[in-house]
């Protein structure tokens, strides 16, 4: 921790004249492509995505409201951006217990509250605590994979984002959608899910719209649908 | 490349011999398939060419006296014959008026298209300087209306139909083709949808090979900034040229849709752009210098070989939960 802190405050040491750096930077790249004939424009060249996604960091802090503690970490809109990002944050299995990451097209805040989700609900993957481990840095690549790729197809557009949850009792990934009376898009996503998480057959997920769980009583709200 | 070097010279020599017996043996020699097909007229051809041939270099004056006697209808034979005396002429002189005028006056609108099969047939296994001076002349014709895009479709044919047969002998004929036809590009004299058109006779397996071809060339004559304006002003769609399934995105089909599967997204992951630290992130404590270099980010590739054992685990408790 220590070390991360010094070496941040070397960053903004350095941000001034980054954007000499970047000129050089972008002067070297040019000529490097001009010399390289053979570099292929796929290494110039960045893929764009359908839409720009957002990630966020939730960390619980005491002198701030919930809301305040959702923090806006970066957006990106190509697939390059993405690994970028996703290369320099700590895998979800790193969070400490109490925190979250949210990916949400941008725009849209990870609460119930936003105008995108107020009529939404989610997917829900309830993880043992071994499977932090084993699976939740796999799980959660994998739901961003299928956002950012557009694995949906046409009910891509339902997709508003997804959450993972780093709880002491067992993490949570939430694949969040626009409205839960979209029947076949939601049982359509939660069986691209299913099948793309490798989640076996006998292991049901299940879907739970956002108005159940803020007025549910127990621990878990019902569920709307089932795959 | 050799053989071809190698024709060329022996048909040099002969030429300054004025020898036809040595010079049926050598064009024979040679092999290729095409000249093998043809060589009932073509070397006959060059055969009978050779007497007056050297006479014309001589005092560079063009054999029109003589091939003026030639009128319509003009068989086969007589149409290669004239021809290659034209295309060779030009080759060697690079005088295209003077190629023009010979054209005028010894092809008309129903023979000018052997006038292409013909210079196609004779060109294509030459050297690129020539290739680019046909089409450079192709272009010119079509310019000054000496030949419609009907007859140059009608012209090509043959051979472009054959483009995969010819492969064998030449193999990059792909190229050459692109630089016979590349020079039609400038002064939109066949628009690039026509030539789109114009390779369909290549047939299905190598027809966008030939029309990349073609392009690329474009690009290297009048360079890649004018290629990408006729491209884009021609209402061609990448899907128009090599035919899928989906509508995919593309550097050059920009509107389609920016769907990416699993594999492909993580053959991206270690691309030199995507191991770039972005800019501007803010100072939390998940940011970190670099991938792999802490957690268990390094084995996420696999997913489902340790899953089952684990989910079968939890299926009893927490998993549960959804049911």
């Amino acid at each position: 921790m220590a070390t991360d802190g010094q070496d941040e405050m070397q960053n903004d040491k350095q941000q001034p004249g980054e954007e000499d750096a970047a000129a050089v930077a972008a002067a070297a790249a040019a000529a490097a492509a001009k010399e390289q004939p053979d570099a292929s424009p796929e290494q110039l060249i960045k893929h764009p995505l359908q839409n720009t996604w957002t990630l966020w960091f939730f960390k619980i802090e005491s002198n701030r409201t919930w809301e305040d503690c959702q923090m806006e970490i970066a957006s990106f809109e190509t697939v390059e951006e993405f690994w970028a990002l996703y290369n320099h944050i700590e895998p979800a299995s790193r969070l400490k217990v109490g925190c979250d990451y949210s990916m949400f097209k941008k725009g849209i805040k990870p609460m119930w509250e936003d105008e995108s989700n107020r009529q939404g609900g989610r997917w829900l993957i309830n993880l043992n605590k071994q499977q932090r481990a084993t699976e939740l840095d796999n799980f959660w690549l994998e739901v961003l994979l299928l956002m950012i790729g557009e694995a949906f197809e046409e009910h891509s557009d339902e997709v508003c984002g997804a959450v993972v949850n780093v709880r002491s009792k067992g993490d949570k990934i939430g694949v969040w959608t626009a409205d839960v009376k979209k029947n076949d898009s939601i049982v359509k996503i939660g069986t691209v899910l299913k099948e793309r998480l490798h989640i076996p057959l006998h292991v049901t997920i299940g879907f739970q719209a956002h108005k159940d769980t803020m007025v549910k009583s127990g621990s878990t709200a019902k569920n709307r649908f089932t795959v | 490349m050799d053989s071809r070097r190698s024709r060329e010279v022996e048909i040099t020599v002969v030429f300054h011999q004025s020898g036809t017996g040595d010079k049926e043996v050598t064009l024979g020699g040679t092999g290729f398939s095409s000249w093998a097909r043809s060589s009932s007229g073509g070397v006959a051809t060059d055969r009978s060419k050779s007497t007056s041939r050297p006479e014309s270099r001589d005092n560079s004056v063009p054999r029109e006296s003589e091939a003026l006697k030639v009128h319509p209808p003009m068989d086969s034979d007589t149409a290669e014959k004239l021809t290659v005396a034209i295309i060779d002429e030009y080759t060697h002189n690079c005088d295209p008026d003077e190629a023009k005028l010979c054209i005028k006056e010894k092809f008309a609108s129903s023979t000018i298209k052997h006038f292409v099969q013909f210079s196609l047939e004779w060109v294509l296994d030459r050297d690129s300087k020539k290739r680019r001076m046909v089409g450079q002349l192709l272009h010119d014709l079509i310019v000054e209306n000496l030949l419609s895009f009907d007859q140059l479709v009608e012209g090509s044919h043959e051979i472009l139909a054959m483009t995969e047969d010819f492969e064998i002998d030449i193999p990059k004929v792909c190229n050459y083709l692109g630089e016979i036809f590349a020079p039609c590009l400038n002064d939109n004299a066949v628009t690039l949808k026509r030539l789109l058109d114009l390779t369909k006779a290549v047939g299905s397996n190598k027809k966008a090979n030939v029309f990349a071809c073609i392009v690329s060339q474009a690009a290297q004559i009048m360079g890649p900034n004018k290629v990408a304006d006729i491209w884009n002003s021609s209402g061609l769609k990448w899907s128009d040229i090599v035919p899928s399934n989906t509508d995919q995105w593309s550097p050059v089909n920009p509107d389609g849709k920016r769907q990416y599967d699993r594999r492909f997204l993580l053959e991206l992951r270690n691309s030199p752009l995507s191991l770039k630290k972005p800019e501007s992130l803010p100072n939390l404590e998940i940011v970190r210098d670099g991938p792999g270099k802490s957690g268990t980010g390094d084995k996420e590739v696999t997913l489902g070989g340790t899953g089952f054992s684990s989910w079968a685990r939890s299926s009893s408790g927490g998993v549960a939960t959804g049911v």
